[in-house]
């Protein structure tokens, strides 16, 4: 009788301990959108990926929001996800009812405490913008012609799912965030201790399809996100600097990140971000920063090699055995330093004393120099000036802006004529453009540094790791697959 | 027990920290470092933009070509505030500006200071 009871007490026990193991799994799947027309997108061998982790996660709850107007892509997503699976195009009215169908959720506890819910996006995501805490990405609707502002397509901002993850962690619901589009690295602003967030980018960094590729192929039952984010991290060598929220990336991309950059870009002339980044720091006081960063990195490297570093004493001779070796880390950023560094006086040296000249605007007084003049958009300004100028009642405001007209439509026309009799300055730009093209080189460059750089970056997270045992509060150590 | 003080040390001895505003500190000539764009088709002049401390000064019309050649640029001015903020929001005349070049270590170094008092208009 006395081992009856025993028995039925450990059965209880047992059941209660097991539970855990009921939680449901939900996941949201979105993106694919901002391509231009044509049958497939480049997010195609994604989704094929995504549909098989879906297809092999028995009781997996999934919604899916994808693509809009591709024909094969529409056929991966009808073919591949298992029968049933909800799903539409991803449009901005897609974006919102997901939102509201999974804040309603959680709200009706139909979602309850220990489930586990992941909002995995995978389409063109822009720069991030003053007014917002993450960034947007596009939507099915247009096609994305700027990589960096989306000009083109529709758009939809990530800080949306800010009340839906602020509601999970509020009803203990486990939240998972992957951002695999680029410019990525702005959406780990939503990672708090309840919710994890990866990317396939650096905040100021493009992401690559091989991310979107490999994450779902590597994602499988039992794994933690934080292991997919560093398998994934290891095998996959994009110049895109991935991050994941976790304690030990942050410190990793607040060690690396802003010394790497330069490093981890390359010259493209459809979507460049070297250029823009040369133009930006070849100041000279602006390259002794540079400098700065160049020495610090190269610092972080040489006490990472330090400190894994094995000192043996055999008799009286000392051997040093370096357990990780970064000498072609170095030599690679030492070379690219060289070439940025080269390019960067050469843009200096280009046209820099005619900028300095000045002249005066007809009919008003004071100087403006040939730089402000040819940075200067006139035809912008004199457009929004007269669209103020419409609206404007008061007679003073309404003359003043009149004046500006005329400034600005006088300050265009010596412009141009400057460009027309200056042969020296199109020349300048054209000679910008030709060194531009002499830095085509960077993009083999900044992929070695990348595939290095994952080296560095592991050997980082790991000792990071090992100061801070305790995943008791590691939101993507406890998100398991 | 090395390793993770090189580690804790490594990683806040780079940190960056934003410049800091006191807040109006009266009429007079103020530095200001930050960017100008358009708000409302008005150019005007946004300092720690996108963060909490975000301060927008606007310049009378006549004022306004000062501001043209700096566009979506970041500069650094001097610029003359005669009556009081309104919060967040003020308005100033600009006497002098150029291009500023961001730290590249802390890209969001901009601020406002104090540089003279001057009386403020009636």
């Amino acid at each position: 009788m006395k081992k009856k009871i025993l028995f039925s007490k450990f059965i209880a026990i047992h059941f209660l301990l097991t539970l855990p193991a009921y939680a449901d799994n939900y996941m949201v799947i979105m993106g694919a959108g901002g391509e231009e027309a044509k049958p497939g997108t480049i997010f195609d061998g994604g989704i094929r990926n995504l549909a098989t982790y879906v297809r092999n996660s028995d009781g997996l709850k999934v919604d899916v929001a994808l693509n809009g107007g591709h024909s094969e892509t529409t056929q991966i997503i009808e073919n591949e996800f298992p029968r049933g699976t909800p799903t539409s195009q991803f449009r901005e009215v897609d974006y919102k009812r997901l939102i509201q169908k999974y804040t309603q959720m959680l709200k009706n506890d139909q979602i309850k405490s220990g489930d586990q819910l992941m909002i995995y996006i995978d389409s063109h995501g822009g720069e991030k913008e003053a007014s917002l805490k993450t960034h947007r990405i596009s939507t099915a609707e247009g096609t994305a012609v700027n990589l960096d502002n989306l000009d083109g397509s529709e758009t939809v901002s990530l800080d949306d799912l800010e009340a839906l993850k602020d509601l999970a962690k509020a009803k203990r619901v486990k939240m998972a965030i992957i951002d695999a589009s680029c410019h990525s690295g702005n959406t780990v602003a939503l990672a708090d201790e309840n919710t994890c967030v990866i990317s396939s980018s650096g905040p100021n960094h493009y992401g690559y399809t091989s991310f979107g590729y490999a994450f779902p192929n590597a994602m499988s039952k039992g794994k933690t996100l934080e292991e997919v984010f560093l398998e994934v991290r290891n095998n996959e060598t994009a110049p895109s600097f991935p991050m994941i929220s976790t304690n030990e990336g942050m410190s990793v991309y607040n060690e690396l990140y802003t010394k790497l950059t330069p490093f981890l870009y390359d010259y493209d002339e459809k979507n460049d971000k070297l250029t823009p980044f040369l133009l930006r720091n070849n100041g000279e006081a602006q390259m002794c920063l540079t400098d700065a960063n160049f020495k610090s990195l190269i610092q972080t490297i040489d006490n990472i090699e330090d400190m894994n570093t094995v000192t043996k004493k055999i008799l009286w001779w000392t051997y040093k055995n370096k357990e990780v070796d970064f000498t072609e880390l170095k030599r690679l950023l030492t070379q690219y330093k060289k070439t940025l560094d080269e390019a960067a006086l050469k843009m200096r040296e280009i046209g820099s004393e005619q900028f300095k000249k000045k002249e005066t605007i007809q009919g008003f007084v004071g100087e403006v120099t040939w730089k402000d003049l040819l940075m200067t958009d006139y035809n912008e300004l004199i457009t929004k000036a007269s669209e103020r100028l419409q609206a404007e009642t008061n007679e003073k405001k309404r003359n003043a802006l009149a004046n500006n007209i005329l400034y600005y439509t006088r300050a265009n026309e010596k412009k141009q004529a400057l460009l027309n009799s200056e042969s020296g300055l199109a020349a300048s730009v054209n000679q910008q453009k030709e060194l531009m093209r002499s830095l085509t080189d960077t993009k083999v460059l900044s992929g070695s540094i990348a595939r290095e750089e994952r080296k560095l970056f592991d050997i980082m997270y790991k000792q990071a790791q090992k100061a801070n045992p305790d995943k008791s509060k590691n939101p993507c150590h406890n998100f398991k697959l | 027990m090395r390793s993770i003080l090189i580690l804790v040390s490594l990683t806040f001895a780079f940190s960056a920290s934003a410049a800091d505003w006191t807040g109006f500190q009266g009429c007079g000539l103020y530095e200001v470092k930050g960017v100008v764009r358009f708000i409302k088709n008005i150019a005007t002049m946004v300092v720690n933009e996108g963060t909490k401390s975000e301060i927008k000064i606007s310049v009378p019309i006549e004022n306004e070509p000062k501001l043209s050649p700096y566009i979506d640029t970041p500069f650094i001015a001097e610029v003359e505030i005669k009556s009081k903020m309104n919060g967040s929001l003020g308005t100033g005349t600009v006497v002098k500006i150029d291009t500023r070049l961001p730290h590249p270590l802390n890209p969001k170094d901009t601020g406002m200071s104090f540089l003279k008092k001057s009386e403020c208009a009636k």
